[in-house]
Order: C-alpha cells, then sequence, then structure tokens
C-alpha cells in the first residue's frame, strides 16, 4: 500500500520554509526516488521505524516496501547487494545506521565496488550514507568519522556537506553520480537550529569535487570540512574583531576527489594554510593536503602548514573527556595567531 | 538451454572444461600464469550441469551467473569463449578485463556473466542484490553462485544467503562439496542442507560428479526460483576438496585421500556409451574438437601481447583519462612547481 501525496514533513521547501540539514537530505532522497524510479533505499529500520535519526521517516508509506527496503544487520550482505543491484541498472543508497558500522562491508566497498569499474565489471552506482561525528556522548562506537578509511581507495568519492543547502545538492548528485560515494552527514548538524534555510524549490545540485569559499580572507586559509566549517567560522569571526585578521576558510565538500585548484588559489593568496578535522590527527586528510600544497604551491608559503584535529585516541564516552577529544574553537584561535604571526 | 538436456550435448561441455582446465594446468606449470592459478579440474559436472539447466541469453534477458575460477564450463555455456579464457588468465591487452583482474570470468550482464570478487562469498552478497533486482522488476529471470566449501564459513557468504532468503530473491547457491571429512573441516554441520534449514531456504543434496544430477537439481531450483519461491541451496558433493584442506593433507592439487569419487567426465562417458546414447567414437570426436578448439583458442592469446604499461592508468571513475605523474612526463626545471603533482 503506497500514498500518492509527499507526507508533510517533506514538502518545507515547496512551501517556502526553511529545512534542517537532516530535513534536506530527506527531501534530496525523496525526490530523487520520484524523480528516478531506479533509486531505491535499503538499511536497517529504515522503513517502518523512518532510521535511526529519521531520516526516511514516511518513506514507507509513500514508496512501499519494495522500495524502501528494510534489512536484516547485515552490513556486508546489504552492500553488497547493493553493487548487485546497481549492475542490473538500479540506483540503490544504502543506510548505515551509524557510520561506525561500515567497518564489516569494508571488503565489499573497497575490493569490490571501488574496483569494478577499473576492472571492467562496470559502474556501480551506489551511495553508502550515514551519520558520523563527535560531539553527541556516544562513544567509541558511535561517533568516529571514517573518511580516512576509504580515502586511500581510488574508485570511491567521499562527500561531507555542512550546510543544509549543499547536503540537498551534493546528495542527489552523488545518487546521479555513477561511481560509488560514500556520504558522510554530521550529527551534531542534522537538526542544528542555526543551519536552517530555506532553500530552492526548483531542483539542483552541488557538482561533486568543488570545494565552497565559505569566507573570504587574506591573512590565512582554513581548508575544512563538515562541522569543523562552523567552528573554523566562529573562530575566523574571533580573530577578525579580536586580532584584525582576515581568514579564508574554504569548505571542501567532496574529500574524494579533493578540489586541488581551489586550495592552491587560496594558499597563493593567503600563504598560510591550517587544515582543520574532526577526525583524528595521524593519517587524517591534513596530511595529505599539507603533501600537496607542498607539491603544488611550496613557493607561496609564507609559514609552515599547520593542524587542529581530534587527539589519537578513540571518541571517549565521558562528557569532559570527549570535549578535550574535539577539536575547539579556541585551537583553531590559537593556531591561526601562530600562523599570521610567523 | 532450461529444461532436460541432451546427454551429448552436457557431454560436450564437460569436455570443452576439461581441455581448458588441462591447458591452464600446463601453463602453470611453464609458469605462463601465476602459481595459485586454479585450473577447475573435477568440477566439470558440476559446472557444465549448473549453467546448463538456466537459460543463456546474450541481450541482458537471460539468467546470470557467478563462477568461481573452478568453473570454466559454466562460463563456457554462457558464451564465454576459450579464447577469452585464454587471454583473461593470459592477461592479454585483448583481453575482456584488459589485463586489470585475472579474473577467469570477466563480467558481461548481457551474456548473464558476473564477475569475480576479491574475497570468498562477496559473490553471494552481489548475486542476492542482482537477483533482487530481479524480483524488483518482476522479471522471470534467475542467478546461480558457484562457492567452495570453504567459502561458506565466512561472514560474506552467511549475511549473502541470509539476505537472499529474507529477500526471497531468486536465487541458487551451489556448494561445491567435498566428502564428510572434507565438510567437517569447515564445519559442524553433517552436511550444508542443515545449514540451509537454517536460514529457512530449501535445499538439495546431489552428487557433484554426476552431471545430470547435478543439472536436474539446479533445473529445479530455477523453476521454483521463478514461481516465486526464492533461494535454494544446492549442495554438490563430491568436488575436489578445498585447497584448505589439500594444504592440510599436503597432497597438492589433486584429490582429497578419502576421496574416491571417479573422474565426472569418465563418468558421464560411461553412462551415455553405456546407455548407447552416442556411441564411443561420437564422444572421441567431441573431445578432439574440444582440445582442438582449446589449443587453437591458448596458441593465439599466446601470440597476443601484454597491455601497454600506461594502460594502467584511467577508468578508475567515469570520465577519468587517467593522468601519469609529472615525473614520467618531463624533467622538473629546478626551483620550478610542477604543473600537476597528481
Amino acid at each position: 500500500m503506497t500514498s500518492n501525496s509527499r507526507p508533510e514533513h517533506l514538502g518545507k521547501t515547496l512551501r517556502g520554509k526553511p529545512v534542517t540539514l537532516l530535513e534536506a537530505i530527506s527531501e534530496a532522497l525523496f525526490e530523487e526516488m520520484e524523480r528516478d524510479s531506479s533509486v531505491f533505499l535499503m538499511g536497517e529500520d529504515i522503513g517502518v521505524y523512518g532510521g535511526a535519526f529519521k531520516v526516511t521517516r514516511g518513506f514507507l508509506d509513500h514508496f512501499g516496501a519494495e522500495r524502501v527496503i528494510d534489512t536484516p544487520i547485515s552490513e556486508a550482505g546489504f552492500t553488497g547487494a547493493a553493487a548487485g543491484a546497481a549492475h542490473m541498472g538500479l540506483r540503490p543508497v544504502v543506510e548505515m545506521q551509524f557510520m561506525d558500522f561500515i567497518s564489516p562491508a569494508y571488503d565489499v566497498i573497497t575490493n569490490y565496488l571501488a574496483t569494478s569499474r577499473y576492472r571492467g565489471s562496470g559502474s556501480v552506482p551506489v551511495v553508502v550514507r550515514g551519520p558520523v561525528g563527535g560531539g553527541n556522548r556516544g562513544g567509541p562506537f558511535h561517533s568516529q568519522n571514517v573518511e580516512m578509511a576509504f580515502f586511500h581507495t581510488p574508485g570511491l568519492k567521499i562527500v561531507y556537506p555542512s550546510t543544509a543547502y549543499d547536503a540537498k545538492g551534493l546528495m542527489k548528485a552523488a545518487i546521479r553520480d555513477d561511481d560509488p560515494v560514500i556520504f558522510e552527514e554530521h550529527k551534531s548538524l542534522y537538526r542544528a537550529p542555526h543551519l536552517r534555510e530555506v532553500l530552492p524549490a526548483e531542483d539542483y545540485v552541488v557538482p561533486l569535487g568543488k570545494a565552497r569559499r565559505a569566507r573570504e580572507g587574506g591573512d590565512a586559509t582554513i581548508v575544512t570540512y563538515g562541522a569543523m566549517v562552523h567552528a573554523s567560522l566562529e573562530a575566523a569571526a574571533v580573530l577578525e574583531k579580536d586580532d584584525g585578521v582576515e581568514i579564508e576558510v574554504l569548505d571542501l565538500r567532496t574529500l574524494l576527489p579533493l578540489d586541488d585548484a581551489a586550495i592552491a588559489e587560496s594558499v597563493k593568496k593567503t600563504g598560510r594554510l591550517l587544515v582543520v578535522h574532526e577526525d583524528t590527527r595521524t593519517g587524517g586528510i591534513a596530511g595529505e593536503i599539507a603533501m600537496r600544497v607542498s607539491e603544488q604551491a611550496f613557493e607561496w608559503l609564507d609559514a609552515p602548514i599547520l593542524r587542529v584535529t581530534a587527539i589519537d585516541s578513540p571518541v571517549p564516552y565521558a562528557g569532559g573527556l570527549e570535549d578535550y577529544f574535539l577539536p575547539r574553537v579556541s585551537d583553531i584561535v590559537t593556531t591561526c595567531r601562530y600562523l599570521t604571526g610567523y | 538451454m532450461a529444461g532436460r538436456d541432451d546427454p551429448v550435448d552436457l557431454y560436450r561441455a564437460l569436455a570443452l572444461h576439461r581441455a581448458a582446465a588441462t591447458r591452464l594446468k600446463s601453463l602453470r606449470e611453464q609458469g605462463q600464469v601465476p602459481a595459485a592459478t586454479r585450473c577447475g579440474l573435477g568440477y566439470e559436472a558440476v559446472s557444465a550441469g549448473a549453467a546448463r539447466a538456466l537459460r543463456t541469453a546474450d541481450d541482458s534477458t537471460g539468467d546470470v551467473i557467478a563462477p568461481t575460477p573452478d568453473n570454466p564450463g559454466a562460463f563456457f555455456v554462457f558464451g564465454g569463449t576459450p579464447l577469452e579464457f585464454f587471454r583473461q588468465r593470459l592477461a592479454r591487452d585483448s583481453a575482456p578485463g584488459r589485463g586489470r583482474e585475472p579474473g577467469m570470468c570477466p563480467t558481461d550482464f548481457e551474456r548473464g556473466l558476473a564477475g569475480p570478487a576479491a574475497l570468498p562469498g562477496t559473490m553471494v552478497e552481489v548475486m542476492a542484490g542482482i537477483t533482487l533486482a530481479f524480483r524488483l522488476r518482476g522479471q522471470d529471470r534467475v542467478g546461480l553462485v558457484f562457492s567452495g566449501e570453504d567459502e561458506t564459513s565466512t561472514s560474506a557468504w552467511h549475511e549473502g544467503i541470509n539476505f537472499a532468503a529474507a529477500q526471497r530473491c531468486p536465487l541458487i547457491v551451489v556448494v561445491q562439496a567435498g566428502t564428510e571429512a572434507s565438510i567437517g573441516a569447515h564445519t559442524r554441520a553433517r552436511d550444508f542442507g542443515q545449514k540451509a534449514a537454517g536460514y529457512g531456504v530449501a535445499s538439495a543434496s546431489v552428487d557433484g560428479g554426476d552431471v545430470l544430477a547435478v543439472h536436474g537439481a539446479v533445473l529445479a531450483a530455477a523453476e521454483r526460483a521463478r514461481s516465486g519461491k526464492g533461494t535454494t541451496l544446492v549442495e554438490a558433493r563430491g568436488c575436489p576438496a578445498s585447497r584448505r584442506v589439500h594444504r592440510a593433507a599436503r597432497t597438492g592439487e589433486g584429490r582429497h585421500p578419502d576421496e574416491n569419487s571417479p573422474d565426472p567426465v569418465a563418468r558421464c562417458r560411461a553412462r551415455v556409451v553405456g546407455e548407447r546414447i552416442a556411441r564411443a567414437s561420437d564422444l572421441d570426436e567431441v573431445e578432439r574438437g574440444a582440445r582442438s578448439e582449446v589449443r587453437a583458442a591458448c596458441e593465439q592469446a599466446l601470440g597476443e601481447s601484454s597491455p601497454a604499461e600506461e594502460r594502467a592508468l584511467g577508468g578508475v571513475y567515469g570520465g577519468d583519462p587517467g593522468t601519469p605523474p609529472w615525473y614520467r612526463l618531463e624533467p622538473p626545471a629546478r626551483g620550478l612547481a610542477p604543473a600537476s603533482t597528481t
């Protein structure tokens, strides 16, 4: 039994109302399923329950059980099945209830989906999406950022939005992309009131692989993504007010492929680079960005490349411990002061 | 083919499998292919008998199979040619996989061929998704995946068959089992039918060296799947024991010490001749034809070139032409940043 009308909570944009980042993702999924009958969803508790964070609330009633499939607890199984369905011309979007749970599917994502096109087995347009990130007292198994577990795998794309507008446009682009995409959604941004915005009523996509200049400045560049975009903007506002320096903030939006051109352009303008990520330090994306800038813009640098990241530990559970683990606005301010004074 | 088969045609399929596997073994002994290459000797009956129970087509309307490297006979039944087989194994530029992966079976969904995965069990997940797509689209198609008995111990195999069972996928999982002794190396279950019961799927156990028995069991499973009754596990006993068991027994390739089943090709021959379905001389002619075809294909593939080195580039993503590292293109000028470092 399916319903023809759009659920009320998925029509805010059509009514000119602001939406949260979570609602933007829901709208993107809904509209892509309306637009293209080959798009369908799989995951644990996404149907009857509407998903752990209610991203797919109301989808089962509207699209039916054949397009909103509640799976057994089997991240590897349903991700592998998504690959098979994609081979047959469907466009599956699979939800990891928490992205921490993607680890059982590591084999099928890295060895199968990512290599399929290169091996001559054809493209596999699969989106693997789910909530990531700390700050919610979720402890070590419900708070991780998983991007770097996959960043080293050619054949994958990795998306990590920071605004509702981008989340919707990037999700649509990911679903329409013919390569497998890992789509990370920060839990702290899902319902953040300050991120509510009115989105365009018409269809739009945000192209993968293109960074966004979130703030213009000439004294130093912060390259960041996800929740740290907002921490960086907050730090930049403090630095402007207290120190009179202008920090440029570049929101990567897509981590793989990286927008090398945008990073190099900004660094050549400011001569100083700070990379900020919520992910842990060692093997984080800051290392790769620093290397690329060293290769492409070394002569424009006026100071060492620095990074602000989570500490190298599992995500701790206790509030105080987690607060210490995560990067803070004050960390970014302190580091920028060092950088601009170098 | 999807009906009671002509025993002479079945014998032809066995003979082609045997000839190709024998030739591949020679190449392995000569060091022309890696020492770990699996040839498929002893799997003739299960390969050909199962594949010939399904519907083949060359326009994406037939059934889909996922052979292991032990199943060249199934590959040939689904339209694969000995020339493709040797090109693939010898990593020729002309191979469907363009030398990028060594799998015996390249992916070609028009012909119903699903290529390999890295780890055992993954293709059960992928085939669950392929057959899920058949069911969602109301197509009268079936998928079949071959597994080794050792594969059944993996989480991927479990999640794949459980997913297929839960979603009533029209999937046939053929477990190429050895003897009681070799099965006991992998499970405390008496046979794989016990495992099938745990998943709530139908099962059949047949002599894997008897091509007609395999053919009949898979034919029944396919009819069952086409009528909406879901997944079936077919246990084909008497196949060569898994390599893991071989290693334990230190017997090298061949049969496990307690495996005394007659050669499946000889068994089929004895039956066809004994029941006066064909004369021995007719079968001799079939064998000569198979050997001749295989010899010609192998010689042609041996005479072809390997891919040019730079063909390692490109095709990782859609529209990816492949960009060589800058230091392969031009010597770097001192003090100047290279134009591209990716």
